[in-house]
């Protein structure tokens, strides 16, 4: 017992440097953490126009175009499924259901599998190349699939292209 | 020095469980460390999306692009590949440069193609897609064709 209480007394007669820099990391660490929210990809596929890659493309099913229509501040002003308008939630937000059934529809009428049905998506309006990407970004989300309930992606549209 | 030693004995007899816990806080600190995302520009405001899962594994062969406000202004845009920034489209011709060059290296060094290259855009959110889509043609001309368009996960 007394041994032990020596032991204990060296251990802690060497600890003050230790514990000045175990504090040192450790205000180093919570300085330099910066916590980001976790980041997905949409994955695309976009040969260069003219290339062989995408002149087979061409030999495929025409794809459906999805329009996307903005004003000159680059904000979204409609959707077009094909030549069918879209409804509007408020001025900016799209009505994904209403959009996803549209999709639907004419994925239901084109020729050829389902996997190889593919979604152009064009800009227009007054806006066009000013329209803000979060607007693209969202609908090729939207055309890509829905959140279930449960947590789950039910996949919509595999292929995804822009008009370029 | 009496009095001094006697005050340090009493600390240390008081300090193990502290010292066990900033253990453990410094432990939970460095495991929640990220150096990869040291190389995120906190100019790029990422879009919100939420049906993107983070990707399970990294992506193999990958160029990170992202677009982000130039400082100070209002409508121009640039390009950064790490910390190398591309000033708006005047600046596309090295921008197309800095890319052949990766191309080069994957060829070079292990051995693939620009068509195994996936290019990671990290785009602000409020970019015109004009501006993002002359970058997506600059990359095709360096014959990459795959793009990954990156968006923060928000699930609502």
């Amino acid at each position: 017992m007394k041994r032990k209480k020596n032991d204990e007394m060296s251990a802690k007669g060497d600890m003050t440097p230790m514990i000045d820099m175990v504090f040192q990391l450790l205000i180093f660490f919570i300085l330099t953490l910066n916590i980001v929210d976790p980041e997905g990809d949409f994955y695309l596929r976009l040969p260069k126009p003219g290339s062989a890659q995408a002149q087979e493309n061409d030999l495929m099913p025409k794809p459906l175009r999805v329009t996307l229509v903005s004003n000159v501040d680059g904000d979204l002003q409609g959707v077009f499924v094909g030549d069918k308008r879209c409804k509007m939630r408020t001025s900016t937000d799209p009505d994904e259901a209403d959009v996803r059934a549209k999709v639907r529809a004419a994925m239901g009428n084109a020729a050829g599998a389902k996997e190889d049905f593919e979604i152009e998506l064009g800009w227009g309006g007054p806006g066009r190349a000013t329209l803000k990407y979060r607007y693209v970004l969202k609908m090729v989300g939207v055309c890509t699939g829905e959140r279930q309930p449960d947590g789950t992606v039910k996949t919509l549209v595999e292929k995804i292209k822009f008009i370029q | 020095m009496a009095r001094r030693k006697s005050k340090g004995t009493d600390l240390d007899g008081d300090m193990t469980p502290m010292i066990d816990m900033v253990f453990q806080l410094l432990i939970f600190f460095m495991i929640l460390i990220n150096f990869a995302d040291a190389d995120q520009n906190a100019r790029v405001k990422l879009p919100e999306n939420d049906i993107v899962k983070p990707p399970e594994q990294p992506v193999p062969d990958a160029v990170t692009l992202q677009i982000a406000k130039q400082e100070g202004k209002a409508r121009e845009y640039s390009v950064l590949i790490g910390a190398d920034e591309f000033m708006g489209e005047k600046d596309f011709k090295r921008l197309k440069a800095a890319l052949d060059k990766e191309v080069k290296f994957v060829k070079n060094e292990k051995k693939k193609s620009a068509k195994d290259m996936t290019v990671i855009l990290r785009a602000d959110k409020d970019t015109p897609i004009g501006f993002v889509n002359k970058v997506i043609h600059t990359c095709q001309e360096a014959d990459i064709e795959n793009f990954a368009l990156r968006a923060t996960a928000k699930v609502k």
